[in-house]
């Protein structure tokens, strides 16, 4: 557990575990910003071959018991045909920065809303599964 | 069309399809059944907000979604490892 984990409320340690647990054993937190966490993924899977797996999804600090909000990715995703996913693509924007450092250059302002109700720490392993079903239908 | 072949439309086959979701064992007569139906043998109470997704091998990569009014055909390919995932989302 690094600095930035040690901070982390019970549940959302919690949440990092079983998403090591269950997900991906590299797991992370490499950012606190604005009462979220980036959380980096390191397999989140994409669409095309040329692309490499992961990014930073923006979990608050209050999960489950408040939603994700936004992805941050290294490069622009691509569409399983090549283009650019435009889906609330937001290039270079302000929220990318708290994970620049990494890389964190492209931020998708992807909210829970309209999605099941949250409310467990387990939970997680749906929600970055959420995630990929929005690049994929990006 | 004869008779014999308006009963092999109509008649279960004797295979049973057993499909896993996640690590939920489920076996179905049926070769096509509702992705909701499928969702709620794995113990989801109320699927209409979630999404059936079909893997390429377990704990692999979805390559078919499916709505819950959506059905499934466990007779094609890929269609023996699912994951449940929730729908929806919005932008801001």
């Amino acid at each position: 557990m690094n600095d930035l984990e040690s901070q982390l409320p019970p549940p959302f340690k919690e949440a990092l575990a079983l998403l090591r647990q269950n997900r991906d054993a590299d797991a992370r937190v490499d950012a606190i910003d604005a009462n979220f966490g980036y959380v980096w993924i390191n397999n989140l899977a994409k669409n095309t071959d040329s692309e490499s797996r992961g990014g930073w999804i923006r979990l608050p600090l209050a999960f489950p018991y408040a939603n994700p909000h936004g992805l941050v990715t290294r490069d622009a995703l691509l569409r399983s045909d090549g283009d650019k996913v435009a889906d609330a693509y937001n290039p270079g924007h302000e929220t990318c920065k708290p994970v620049s450092s990494n890389g964190g250059a492209h931020y998708y302002s992807w909210t829970w809303e309209g999605a099941p109700a949250l409310n467990s720490p387990k939970d997680i392993v749906a929600v970055a599964q959420w995630y990929e079903r929005r690049i994929r239908n990006g | 069309m004869s008779t014999a072949n308006q009963l092999s439309n109509t008649e279960h086959h004797d295979e049973i399809h057993i499909i896993f979701v996640g690590e939920i064992e489920e076996k179905w007569r049926e070769d096509v059944v509702k992705a909701s139906e499928i969702m709620q043998k794995a113990g989801v109470s109320d699927p209409s907000n979630f999404i059936l997704e079909a893997l390429n091998r377990k704990g692999g990569d979805p390559v078919a979604e499916f709505k819950p009014a959506d059905s499934v055909d466990l007779e094609e390919k890929d269609r023996k490892f699912f994951r449940i995932t929730p729908g929806g989302g919005g932008r801001s």
